[in-house]
């Protein structure tokens, strides 16, 4: 029973709506564009720190969520100027990289003093202004099964917000991927040079992809950072390689795959550690090594998906067997 | 220059007092090019002096293998840049024009490799030929009531071109799933979407079924009835003969003769370059 109230927990926790919110961007870029950002954890880092060193130094919230945005915005920009007009291969190697040096650049030791080093931000440096902003009280309250504080960190408070914001941009995915820009996207996706030859500026669709997609990633990582806390070793190649999982997982160019393959990516992680916990031993395995081996489990399991559904749980089977 | 009994030129013959000869002028020019030199390292792919194409003809561009007739297409329509060179299009310079300002100034090209969009509905593919739908800006792409009626008059615009290329019960399928014949027919249709002046065909007839080539043929020969000039690069001779009202021969980059189909084809310069100078001497007397 405490199980089933972990996994049912985990699924509407804000981790995971913040996870749902990164992948809707990434769907942005992959799904309609078929661009291959491997560095959303990168935005997703950069919106943190854009957020919380403002909140800290005594911007307020506003101000923080521009410079986040606008941070987002300049890194998707930075990024595609000098790949987009090349292979699509290009942009994987520069977007891994670049977030990569975001992440060693806020925690060197020389930045320290702005970014807080490898420890990152504390939670009590900027996630006041939002938990002020709360209606619930500021106590445990316990709704159906599951207890959660009202307002402090992994709150209702942010539960309510962070799927509040997924469903507005899984509206915003919808609207977009129907419309004609939503159509050229597609096509290049499909084919760039068919697309340019029906005189449409390719560059300027896939810079507009790129960048909402870069900005979704900043709203998902300040999302994160209101439940845990700006660091930059949570945000490294494994939360990009997450991303991409649960949104293939989900269904990619769909509009609820990012947000069912969030869910289901969460909630399996925490059912296999809780599993382990209670079938295995101490003695056989640690309570460390429950995280990896969940892992290592969740990891097998979607490599059997991805070769028997390879569309994901959403997508369309007819669509995804066609070749070229 | 040798046909000197040809009557005056009327609207039926615009090639009536045309030169057979290379780089010839036209009476009504809606291309015009320039010294267009592309090589790549050490190779010259295209060397043309001097290239016109007649407005509401239909041009065949032919040449033996690797004679750079693919290239030059590529050039004209900003696929890629030549070394030097200067060319127009309706008088209007298109020297280091993006593809996509080539074609929304009216000139439309497909391509030797069908590029259908596959995972795209043939019908989606057709309204993304069409121009200037305002709901493809990103600013307007959110309301929907700005652009609706515009993609109705698109959609229904659409059907009637797969009507017409007999594609019309394929609406709803992916383009992915049409067989190579219907591909091309899709990418013909698609590129009529924004009313070119000029389309551009390269190799129409690769890979099509042959119980197709004859409706493929009758839809070009259309085109030119609807006004719309076309311009071909093709290896089958027979589509050449029947369908083109002027042919173009290219080999080794260069344009090497001119003509109407019947006098181009006995053209010494066009027999030696597709069979090599020397196909009707006898070697053996280098023994």
């Amino acid at each position: 029973m405490d199980i089933l109230i972990a996994v049912t927990r985990e699924m509407f926790a804000p981790t995971t709506a913040a996870f749902a919110l990164a992948a809707i961007g990434l769907n942005f870029h992959f799904g309609l564009t078929g661009l291959l950002n491997m560095g959303h954890a990168g935005f997703m880092l950069l919106g943190m720190y854009g957020y919380a060193i403002t909140v800290r130094e005594g911007g307020g919230m506003w101000l923080g969520l521009v410079v986040a945005v606008l941070l987002a915005i300049g890194f998707a920009l930075l990024l595609g100027w000098p790949t987009l007009k090349l292979r699509g291969d290009y942009l994987a190697i520069v977007t891994i990289a670049a977030a990569e040096f975001v992440r060693f650049l806020g925690r060197s030791s020389v930045m320290k003093n702005i970014t807080g080093g490898s420890t990152g931000i504390r939670g009590t440096d900027f996630k006041e202004p939002f938990e002020s902003l709360s209606p619930f009280p500021d106590a445990l309250i316990t709704i159906g099964p599951w207890q959660l504080h009202g307002s402090a960190s992994t709150s209702w408070w942010l539960v309510l917000v962070s799927w509040t914001m997924v469903a507005i941009f899984a509206w915003v995915f919808w609207m977009l991927a129907k419309s004609p820009w939503g159509r050229v996207l597609k096509g290049i996706r499909e084919d760039e040079d068919a697309v340019r030859s029906l005189g449409k500026n390719v560059y300027a669709y896939k810079m507009q992809a790129l960048v909402i997609g870069g900005v979704l990633g900043a709203l998902g990582g300040i999302l994160w950072s209101f439940g845990n806390a700006v660091s930059p070793d949570s945000m490294g190649r494994p939360t990009t390689f997450w991303i991409w999982t649960l949104l293939l997982l989900g269904g990619a160019a769909t509009v609820f795959g990012p947000i069912l393959g969030s869910v289901i990516f969460w909630a399996a992680i925490v059912l296999v550690k809780q599993l382990a916990a209670l079938l295995i031993p101490e003695t056989i395995m640690s309570t460390t090594a429950r995280e990896p081996f969940a892992l290592i489990l969740v990891g097998v399991t979607l490599m059997l998906l991805v070769i028997f559904r390879p569309q994901g749980i959403l997508g369309n089977r007819r669509e995804l067997a066609i070749n070229g | 220059m040798a046909d000197t009994g040809k009557p005056t030129p009327t609207a039926a013959d615009p090639f009536a007092l045309v030169p057979h000869e290379p780089g010839a002028p036209k009476m009504d020019k809606i291309i015009v090019a320039d010294k267009i030199h592309r090589h790549f390292g050490g190779l010259t792919a295209v060397d043309v002096e001097h290239f016109e194409v007649q407005r509401n003809a239909i041009t065949a561009l032919i040449g033996p293998n690797g004679a750079g007739k693919s290239t030059f297409f590529n050039l004209l329509t900003g696929f890629d840049k030549p070394q030097t060179g200067e060319w127009s299009f309706n008088g209007f310079s298109l020297h280091s024009k993006s593809p996509a300002a080539v074609a929304r100034s009216g000139m439309v090209r497909t391509f030797q490799l069908t590029k259908a969009l596959s995972r795209m509905t043939v019908i989606e593919n057709m309204r993304l030929g069409a121009s200037e739908q305002v709901g493809e800006s990103l600013s307007r792409a959110m309301f929907p009531g700005l652009w609706k009626k515009q993609e109705k008059e698109i959609t229904a615009k659409a059907e009637e071109l797969l009507v017409r290329f007999k594609l019309d019960k394929k609406r709803d399928d992916y383009a992915g799933e049409l067989s190579g014949g219907q591909r091309k027919l899709l990418e013909m249709a698609r590129a009529l979407m924004s009313d070119p002046e000029i389309v551009m065909l390269d190799e129409p007839m690769a890979g099509v079924n042959p119980a197709l080539t004859e409706s493929l043929l009758d839809h070009i020969i259309e085109l030119k009835n609807q006004g719309v000039t076309v311009l071909f690069v093709e290896h089958d001779m027979h589509m050449v003969r029947r369908i083109s009202d002027w042919v173009v021969v290219m080999a080794e980059g260069k344009i090497i003769a001119e003509g109407p189909p019947a006098t181009v084809m006995a053209n010494k310069a066009v027999q030696d370059a597709y069979l090599g100078a020397h196909h009707d001497t006898d070697l053996s007397e280098e023994r």
